[in-house]
């Protein structure tokens, strides 16, 4: 039996939210998703403060709930850490006292707590607020402040719910290098959950993908970046993803275009193709077999060095190409291009 | 610029109409000439020796004892009941609510009368308190009854509201953390509810101070035993008006000094 597992079902008003989840000590699950899909609802659940509908939580060789043997151990019972997304950071205390509360709820002296509480501070860079009362806190300064106190009880499971998710961009990459940071040093299972799909990716041993209450997908970071099963992790990604039958050589996706491919599985296929990867002309292009698709210019992003140009007509595609080759191209005409894709750039993998 | 805000003060939303600040007006003069009027018939020259008549003290001594033990009966059995109306969803929480209400609307004669049907020796509960050897009426623990009947509403009302308001999301933080539901309530939910803590308190102490009514009702007007501040300047009205608006000040002095630092006490941290 894993240190960590999991699977439950809660039933919501739209949605029933059912997941299945298993770690080893020390790994970091990142629960990725929309907002809305029912992640913070599995927050609550894990930590005792939402009754489970069926399943069971097992931490650390100990049944924290079960329904059909119906065990349910209250938060108190649970160890357990949460950074909740309101943070919920006590008012009229100060940093220190807000770290040390749950030291002191659970019988530790009043100096001793506040000794631990300072240096579990220190391990996230923020000694220097620790007499801060927690309402005249900063954003990041705050959250800080929030995982601390989650960390500071030494809990076997770790939830973290979108720790960087309300910060500026600033307070975001200071939040999460402090965060990393003191994760190296933490023994139990951490659920890291965010809408920011990149963020734990460094990190997480395994990424679980969460739509409408669902596991849409889930793996090691890696293959979810090369194969999305999902419109939204094909967006977070940055990869355009299809469905459609392949006969091999040819993928027939939606509206009847076909895709020439190389190799590809028979069946039921999702084809990915980089944005990078997709050359644009205004002529005919001429030359090796490829993909030439005529499309209409939706619009175009810039980001830095890159120009994103989004393409509408029988195939809907993202290409990356250069500002200066968006220039040359005329491309803030809108207007036709053509779009060309090499056959073995394509990638097909069954659906 | 000048013209748009010369505008808006035309509509009203900067200065107060004319009408409304004479009517206010009237208001507060309303409230302060019954004060200015005790303050002005004061007989300075016999104060002393009224105030330190036995009956006074007595009464005085009484209406602390009287008033504070109501304050804390409030506490230990309104604030569960506060809790339960706000926090938990149960059939007949409207009715509850109602119940609680109701020594509020009612004239607190009735509620004298009312205390006696229930508590008094022929009462509902007056033959099983006799046998355990317990009797209220005409005594300075009825006293109590009367005024925590009477006041504890003020408390509860206050409170149920001062629960309803607090973030429960800090009260969840706190259980995950490991805190006890009582630790929880102590260090989490009261400080954050702590302005309705401290309204309530001296609504309800007030209110108990100043019971009348029902006190007289149940207990009668016993010196020493049930007579407390406002029963005495009642009784002292009957032949001495200048003793009663002495013993009127008074109250008013302990109603002022103890709100006062009741209020201050409890808005610290």
């Amino acid at each position: 039996m894993s240190y960590f597992e999991a699977s439950i079902t809660v039933r919501r008003p739209r949605f029933d939210v059912a997941i299945d989840l298993e770690a080893a000590e020390g790994n970091i699950i990142a629960i990725i998703g929309p907002n809305g899909a029912g992640k913070s609802t599995v927050v609550d659940a894990l930590c005792g403060l939402l009754p489970l509908d069926s399943g069971r939580v097992t931490v650390a060789g100990a049944a924290w709930e079960d329904v059909g043997s119906r065990l349910r151990l209250p938060p108190q019972r649970r160890s357990v850490g949460v950074a909740f997304q309101a943070l919920s950071l006590f008012p009229r205390m100060t940093a220190v006292e807000n770290v040390a509360y749950g030291m002191r709820a659970l019988g530790a002296r009043k100096s001793g707590a506040n000794r631990v509480a300072a240096e579990v501070l220190e391990r996230l860079g923020a000694s220097e607020i620790a007499f801060t009362a927690a309402e005249r806190l900063s954003g990041g300064q705050a959250q800080k402040v929030a995982l601390a106190r989650a960390l500071a009880v030494e809990p076997h499971l770790l939830l973290l719910d979108e720790p960087t998710s309300k910060l500026d961009v600033m307070s975001q990459t200071e939040v999460r290098r402090s965060l990393l940071h003191a994760l190296r040093e933490f023994a139990g299972v951490t659920l890291w959950i965010t809408h920011q799909p990149l963020e734990p990716l460094a990190v997480a041993t395994e990424v679980v993908v969460m739509e409408k209450g669902r596991v849409t997908q889930r793996g090691i970071p890696t293959d979810l970046q090369l194969r999305p099963r999902s419109p939204y992790v094909a967006d977070f990604a940055g990869v355009n993803l299809l469905e459609g039958r392949s006969t091999g050589d040819r993928v027939v996706v939606g509206g009847g275009t076909a895709v020439t491919v190389a190799n590809a599985p028979l069946g039921d296929v999702f084809v990915v193709i980089h944005p990078n990867s997709i050359a644009l002309h205004r002529q005919v292009p001429e030359g090796t077999p490829r993909n030439v698709w005529r499309l209409n210019v939706a619009d175009i992003d810039y980001e830095g060095d890159r120009a994103r140009v989004r393409l509408t007509g029988e195939l809907t595609l993202v290409a990356e190409i250069t500002p200066s080759a968006a220039t040359q191209l005329g491309l803030a005409d809108k207007g036709k291009v053509w779009a060309a894709v090499k056959a073995t750039q394509v990638r097909t993998y069954p659906r | 610029m000048a013209s748009g805000s010369g505008l808006r003060k035309a509509r009203g939303e900067g200065a107060a109409p004319a009408v409304f600040l004479i009517l206010a007006l009237i208001a507060a003069t309303f409230f302060l000439l019954p004060l200015a009027g005790l303050i002005a018939h004061a007989p300075w020259s016999n104060a002393i020796r009224e105030l330190t008549s036995p009956a006074t003290l007595d009464a005085l001594r009484l209406s602390l004892v009287v008033s504070f033990s109501s304050l804390v009966l409030s506490f230990v059995f309104g604030l569960p009941l506060a809790w339960l109306l706000s926090r938990k969803r149960f059939p007949g929480r409207r009715l509850l609510r109602g119940l609680v209400l109701v020594p509020m609307v009612l004239p607190p004669v009735v509620g004298g009368v009312g205390l006696l049907t229930a508590f008094a020796r022929f009462g509902l509960l007056g033959d099983t308190l006799a046998r355990i050897g317990i009797t209220l009426p005409f005594t300075p623990a009825g006293a109590v009854i009367a005024a925590t009947f009477e006041s504890s509403p003020f408390l509860i009302v206050v409170l149920e509201g001062g629960f309803s308001s607090v973030d429960q999301r800090l009260e969840g933080a706190a259980a995950t953390l490991g805190a006890s539901r009582v630790r929880i309530l102590r260090t989490v939910t009261l400080p954050a509810m702590w302005p309705a803590v401290s309204a309530g308190a001296a609504l309800c102490w007030a209110r108990a101070l100043g019971e009348f009514g029902a006190t007289i009702t149940f207990n009668g007007n016993i010196q020493g035993r049930t007579q407390t501040l406002p029963l005495d300047v009642y009784q002292t009205l009957q032949t001495n008006f200048d003793g009663a608006i002495t013993l009127s000040l008074l109250l008013l002095a302990v109603a002022l000094l103890i709100l006062i630092s009741l209020r201050g006490n409890l808005r610290v941290r």
